[in-house]
């Protein structure tokens, strides 16, 4: 069909207003006659359409033209899902009218904003609503719709603040409420996670300067599957406790202590062992392991020490969570750490030792945690263990 | 027309060393007397600055200034305007230098003006990053170098000095500091047969152990001192069982095993058992004191008290342990 010339003479749009009436159906249904998906992309690129659309408007004022989008817009979004996008075009042209009334404009922001909820565009989703509470502060539903965004996006705080400026205009409103409650709870949530890792980290930090001040060495750890993934840690008065390991070395067998304070002495600890009370070890047939025959070791120059940039690899609770740790447990079987075995001596440990002070001892480097062997005295394993016959797998 | 004092204070600057000699040993005389010293201090003003020159000029008038800074110090706004005058650095010049022969008046002028939390400050040296604690080291050097068992023991008021700086934070901090390891000198003369020794240590152990809570690592880490000062005193007179014995560290061991002394002094065993009570308050502390036995040494000790302050401190002591969080063993047992 030919294109019909644009823009018709005003003078005699008057006098042919049934003419007008006429030809505005036919252009109608010319439009509509196009399937909805062969509609372009954008009405400006088909000049047909544009100037379609510019003929069937030509004689409106931009508000009329602007409701105008704004109903096709609302007609989309009844449609298909796949039409969303054209409602947000749509929309996008009442607004590119520009009228003057705010609330008018508030309002296609606001359904633009819904529109944009619909696809996940969650960024525009808020600047359209925000602009819509700027535009009518009344315009309750642009409140939820932009705390509705926030809270897509993750920004809890705004999304309360949006949400609680909407309950100021509408109290009573459960969907506003709704979701002033839900983000606080997320802003709660973020708050006790970040508190949480800050502390965290300051006490790693503290850890870590503890240790330099006592000049403890620490190496790669030894005895993984015993420790259990328990790591030392600083309290309050600044003191280090420390998970600690026995090794019976006859038996290979295993015991744990999992708070050994530095200040404590070992009696304090062999007492709860093998005091009285306490149940004999199950391997022990001999009954060797008696309170007062026990003794304990601990093997000067078992390995050389790390460096102290890697010591916080070495106290992940999770050993399992980086690929750095993995470094340090391969470390431990590792050449760079080796020492030679004529440097590797036992060391007895009195009773009334401290384990910080058996810890700063010189030549002592921790494996990872604590490691304390233990015999009886005059036993036999005792004597091959000090006669070297004995050494740790 | 000046009066006779304002001349005699003038005559303390005089260009003839004559005049100079016979000022001050007027003004000494003068010091000494109740009358004469409310006379001396209505000119303080005017005192103050030259008898402090005296105090570093020669022998035969240091010391009669210094004697007189000692009666005149006593007075707490004279000690003020002294310490503002510098007078701190000039009795630890003098003491240093050593020429006078009178150090335990310059010590005892130093009790005096480190009264003040700014006298205090001004020992410590607060203010000069570089020399802080400077002051101090050397005092507790010259402390430690003598027992008290002198006749004449120059400088027992060091203990007063003592007292005084470890009551401002400043000085507790220093003292407690691992890196000069202070306490390690001055703890010992817990047992020195000089009771004024005695009481200023234990006083200022008291106040040492005032921040117990956050000084704790610290402090345990003075424990073969600390212990022996925080117990030895309230371990009464009677021996002590095998038993006993082996449960306690050998820093207490070794002197608990042989026959001793007493302490009589109940000022210094008040003082030494509010300091145990601070430590014991805190459960880390009581768990070490714990481990060392001490409630099995405060129970003998307890049982040779008469003095009722006294047995009151130790009953206070001794009620932490009996109500130590876990019942019978402060601090819970192992794993295994």
């Amino acid at each position: 069909m030919e294109s019909p010339a644009p823009g018709k003479d005003p003078a005699n749009s008057k006098a042919s207003d049934s003419e007008a009436a006429n030809a505005l159906k036919q252009m109608e249904k010319m439009a509509l006659f196009m399937k909805p998906e062969d509609m372009p992309e954008d009405p400006s690129q088909n000049d047909d359409l544009a100037a379609i659309q510019a003929l069937i408007y030509d004689d409106q004022t931009p508000e009329e033209i602007a409701e105008n989008f704004k109903d096709q817009g609302n007609h989309a979004l009844t449609k298909h899902k796949r039409f969303i996008p054209d409602a947000v075009k749509f929309y996008t042209q009442a607004i590119d009218q520009k009228v003057e009334d705010p609330v008018r404009n508030s309002i296609y922001y606001a359904n633009r904003s819904h529109a944009n909820l619909l696809l996940g565009n969650y960024r525009r989703a808020l600047q359209d609503s925000q602009e819509a509470v700027r535009l009518n502060p009344d315009n309750i539903k642009a409140y939820f719709r932009a705390a509705k965004a926030a809270f897509n996006l993750g920004e809890y705080d705004e999304a309360v603040q949006q949400a609680m400026a909407g309950l100021e205009k509408d109290p009573e409103n459960e969907e506003l409420r709704k979701w002033k409650e839900k983000a606080e709870k997320e802003v709660a949530v973020t708050r006790a996670r970040r508190d949480r890792e800050a502390k965290a980290l300051a006490d790693s930090q503290r850890l870590a300067k503890a240790l330099v001040e006592r000049e403890v060495k620490v190496g790669p750890p030894a005895y993984k599957q015993q420790r259990g993934g328990k790591v030392p840690w600083i309290d309050e008065s600044n003191l280090i406790h420390w998970p600690v390991l026995f090794v019976y070395g006859e038996t290979m067998v295993t015991d744990f202590i999992e708070d050994f304070m530095e200040t404590d002495n070992f009696r304090f600890h062999l007492d709860d062992m093998f005091g009285d009370g306490a149940p004999p070890l199950a391997w022990d047939q001999r009954r060797e392991y008696t309170r007062d025959r026990v003794q304990l070791y601990y093997q000067e120059n078992a390995m050389k020490p790390l460096p102290q940039t890697r010591w916080p690899e070495v106290f992940l609770s999770d050993p399992g969570a980086t690929a750095a740790a993995e470094t340090v447990e391969d470390a431990a079987t590792s050449t760079s750490f080796v020492t030679h075995p004529e440097d590797r001596r036992w060391r007895r440990i009195e009773e009334q030792d401290t384990l910080g002070a058996i810890l700063a001892r010189p030549g002592h480097v921790i494996p990872g945690i604590p490691v304390f062997y233990v015999t009886s005295e005059n036993s036999s394993f005792a004597s091959r263990m000090s006669n070297g016959q004995w050494v740790p797998p | 027309m000046p009066t006779e004092l304002e001349e005699l204070v003038d005559f303390l600057s005089s260009p003839r060393p004559e005049l100079r000699k016979g000022a001050v040993d007027i003004v000494q005389g003068l010091s000494g007397s109740d009358q004469g010293l409310h006379q001396l201090l209505s000119v303080s003003d005017k005192l103050l600055k030259p008898l402090l020159k005296l105090l570093v000029a020669s022998p035969n008038v240091s010391k009669p200034a210094a004697a007189a800074l000692v009666n005149l110090s006593q007075d707490p706004r004279f000690a003020e305007n002294a310490v503002k005058e510098n007078g701190v650095s000039r009795a630890m010049q003098g003491l240093v230098e050593k020429e006078g022969g009178h150090n335990d008046l310059l010590v005892m002028l130093l009790a005096n003006l480190t009264q003040t939390e700014e006298g205090a400050r001004s020992l410590l040296q607060v203010n000069d990053e570089a020399l802080q604690g400077l002051f101090l080291t050397k005092l507790i050097k010259e402390f430690a170098a003598t027992s008290g068992s002198e006749d004449d023991d120059v400088y027992e008021h060091v203990g007063t000095v003592l007292v005084n700086v470890s009551q401002v934070k400043e000085g507790r901090t220093i003292l407690l500091d691992p890196a000069r390891a202070l306490l390690k000198h001055v703890l010992p003369q817990i047992q020195s047969q000089n009771v004024r020794r005695r009481q200023g240590v234990a006083n200022a152990l008291r106040n040492c152990c005032f921040d117990a809570g956050s000084n704790m690592f610290s402090l345990l880490r003075l424990s073969d001192v600390l212990l022996p000062a925080l117990l030895l005193p309230l371990a009464g007179s009677k021996p002590f069982s095998k038993e006993d014995l082996e449960k306690m560290p050998p820093s207490l061991a070794g002197p608990l095993a042989k026959p001793r002394r007493p302490e009589l002094d109940s000022g210094v065993k008040v003082a030494v058992a509010e300091a145990l009570y601070l430590v014991a308050a805190i459960e880390a502390g009581r768990r070490a004191l714990w481990q060392a036995n001490a409630h099995r040494i405060l129970q003998v000790g307890y049982e040779d008290e008469e003095d009722a302050d006294v047995m009151l401190a130790y009953e206070k002591v001794g009620a932490l342990f009996v109500a130590g969080s876990e019942g019978d063993v402060p601090g819970t047992g192992s794993g295994g």
